[in-house]
């Protein structure tokens, strides 16, 4: 329904009407389904019905529910209003047509059912749609498989791995013996087909598996259609992809279901998964919408993609409770951007500070040709792990530390770095003032790497410690004053380093915190900033 | 059951939540290849292929009407005829469920223990034999009919299959 409703515009930078109504209508919907919803636990027969068997186990797990449409209600034919051994009231009484669900497995029956504790017991769960009308609801198949039977009454589907799906009392019955069906394909509609004497309307469902010790039995299917019903019942997250450019890529998306959480993102290119982003920026045009702000995403574009060629780019929220992916609006969009010019110095990196740095493939490599690579000056390699300060009287004032300098870092800078407020270690201004200040940090990391695997970190040629040494591949070559080099400052030996004042302000401790933070987030820590996939 | 495929079948039916049995292929002698004879071309092909040996039913009237279909661990046939609708399969993929006791049918099949019971006026017989887990059902057009008034009638049709072969022992 909202894919019906995607619309072309790129590059629209705030929320258009299609957008609008899809959230306004999915918002609404979704609320109001998923506060109905409830059920009584597994084994919770209604009293004097039986003794219900107590069992959290998913013995079908990811089945998708049997009737096409919500709601639908499980319950007991017999021993519920209408049924033949229930209270006054007829079939259609409100009361069947209501939440909560109830378990009718292992009710009682006279006949063999290893798993029921009477050792007897009904077989299946019994389903009403969601009205009280024959042959209107469709029912569809839990799974993909083979119809294996069809009876005067019954059809059965046979799934893969031999577990079997059994529709009861169905009428317009759509499919035939042999026939391959796709999961959620209709089959029939419910009804009350019970060769030739009806029962009540409604479709009774068992799930049929050779269970090892046992054999080919009935196993309870009542926790396989609650899984499968919250499935149905869950609202698919909202969002879009509103900018795709050459500078950046723009959107927001929540999850109507839990809209105070944060929602990742996962982004595709040309059909791979590549990265996720968190949907958890504030954004004040979504705070009435949606009725929480920090939902918006933004990023850089990937310098991965900036070959030239045509990509496609595809944003898809990560439905937190089902994992499911759904393709936000406005997506997938084509993203073509030239080669990057290459400018400045290159500066050695290894795996080490790679991983340290946070750098991505996905986001920071550029794709570049090897003579452009080596036609570039050295500088110093990177640092092992990145140092921040912050002064201490305002720590919106930044600086990395690099080869004994401080470069600033404003806040777009520290945001595409991925570098945290957390990050940074306090620190006077009059240590501050010690320490020389060279050209800003650059605004965003590139990378560039050799065939033969060789990375490095493109870096401004103006106050790096080492640069010059063009056309040498010896990154500790560094005596060359190449035409790349317009300033190489403060090398090694020259003049002292005042880098001792920092050392005792704790900025080695801070390295070493920086570099176990580091290797946290490459372990699998959560992260708020765009990663690689 | 054992929890490794037998050599030559394919093991890539195995999943996480199934276990495939070592299947025990009848011997030649047993094959009814009257029975196998009498079954559609499609049918016949089916059984070639069958990961499973194939029990049929044996009466010619049952055998016109059958159709066999097979599954990656799996083999099923349906039969509709003078108002029964017969359903028997068998599959080598058991799911181990945790907290589920192993347990013996108080009926006998086929000289094997096996579960009998009604479901919405449809019988069925489930047991293993082979290392196959079987089921047959018998569904009445009209469920109050004799024959779907107790087990006799299901329990006559199991007494009366005839096994045709399958990819691991071909007619």
């Amino acid at each position: 329904m909202i894919r019906a409703c995607r619309a072309a515009a790129i590059g629209a930078s705030s929320l258009t009407p299609t957008v609008v109504a899809a959230l306004l209508v999915g918002t609404l919907a979704s609320h109001a389904r998923a506060a109905e919803f409830s059920y009584l636990p597994p084994g919770d027969l209604i009293e004097g019905s039986g003794d219900g068997r107590i069992d959290d186990h998913v013995y079908a797990a990811g089945i998708r529910f049997p009737m096409e449409k919500t709601p639908a209600f499980a319950n007991s034919q017999v021993y519920n209003a209408g049924g033949f051994l229930g209270p006054a009231g007829g079939q259609c009484d409100d009361s069947n047509y209501s939440y909560p669900w109830r378990d009718n497995y292992c009710e009682t029956r006279s006949w063999d059912m290893p798993l029921c504790p009477a050792g007897t017991g009904h077989q299946g769960q019994d389903i009403r749609a969601a009205t009280c009308e024959k042959d209107v609801h469709w029912v569809v198949a839990a799974t993909d498989g083979t119809i294996t039977s069809i009876g005067s009454y019954s059809v059965y589907l046979t799934a893969a791995d031999g577990t079997r799906y059994d529709y009861l009392h169905m009428g317009s019955v759509q499919v035939a013996v042999g026939e391959k069906v796709k999961r959620g394909q209709q089959l029939g509609r419910v009804s009350n087909e019970f060769g030739g004497t009806p029962t009540s309307i409604h479709l009774h469902f068992n799930i049929r598996q050779n269970v090892q010790g046992l054999g080919s039995v009935y196993v309870p299917p009542y926790l396989s259609l609650v899984a499968a019903y919250e499935v149905l019942v869950d609202s698919p997250p909202l969002g879009a992809l509103e900018v795709a450019d050459c500078t950046r890529l723009r959107g927001y998306a929540y999850d109507p279901d839990t809209p105070d959480l944060p929602l990742e993102v996962e982004v595709a290119a040309d059909g791979e998964p590549r990265a996720t982003v968190s949907a958890n920026e504030p954004r004040e045009d979504l705070c009435e919408l949606v009725g929480a702000c920090d939902h918006g995403f933004e990023a850089l574009s990937p310098y991965s993609l900036f070959d030239g060629a045509a990509h496609e780019l595809r944003f898809s929220a990560v439905d937190a409770e089902s994992g499911l992916r759904h393709e936000l609006l406005e997506s997938p969009q084509v993203f073509t951007c030239e080669s990057v010019a290459l400018a400045g110095v290159r500066r050695p990196i290894d795996a080490i500070v790679e991983n340290a740095w946070s750098f991505s493939p996905f986001w920071d490599e550029a794709p570049a040709g090897e003579a452009d690579i080596v036609a570039l000056p050295f500088a110093e390699p990177l640092d092992e792990a990145p140092r921040l300060v912050a002064l201490a009287s305002d720590p919106t004032l930044q600086w990395l530390l690099d080869g004994g300098a401080r470069r600033s870092v404003d806040a777009a800078t520290a945001k595409a770095w991925r570098f945290r407020a957390s990050d940074a270690q306090p620190i006077e201004a009059s240590a501050l003032d010690a320490v020389p200040e060279r050209a800003p940090w650059p605004a965003r990391p590139l990378i560039i790497r050799r065939p033969s695997g060789e990375a490095y970190l493109l870096d401004v040629a103006e106050g790096i410690v080492g640069a010059g040494g063009s056309g040498t591949d010896d990154p500790t070559d560094r005596t060359g004053g190449g035409a790349g080099c317009a300033c190489a400052v403060g090398s090694r030996g020259r003049s002292p380093s005042p880098f001792g004042a920092l050392a005792a302000l704790g900025i080695t401790a801070t390295l070493l915190r920086r570099r176990d933070l580091r290797r946290a987030a490459s372990e699998g820590s959560p992260r708020s900033e765009p990663r690689s996939g | 059951m054992s929890d490794r495929p037998r050599g030559g079948q394919a093991a890539d039916d195995r999943t996480a939540d199934t276990v495939a049995g070592a299947v025990r292929w009848p011997a030649a002698g047993t094959l009814d290849r009257i029975a196998f004879a009498r079954l559609d071309e499609s049918s016949r092909d089916a059984v070639r292929t069958s990961p499973v040996p194939v029990l049929v039913l044996r009466e010619p009237a049952l055998l016109a009407v059958t159709r066999v279909m097979t599954g990656p661990a799996w083999y099923a046939i349906a039969a509709r005829e003078g108002g029964l609708t017969i359903s028997l399969g068998g599959t080598r993929l058991a799911h181990p469920h945790p907290g589920v006791a192993p347990a013996r049918g108080r009926s006998i099949v086929r000289g094997e223990p096996a579960f009998v019971t009604q479901n919405e006026a449809i019988w069925s017989a489930s047991w293993l034999e082979n290392g196959v887990a079987y089921v047959l059902e018998v569904e009445c057009d009209t469920p109050s009919e004799p024959r779907c008034a107790d087990e006799r009638t299901l329990l006559g049709l199991t007494a009366a299959l005839s096994y045709v072969g399958g990819a691991g022992g071909q007619p």
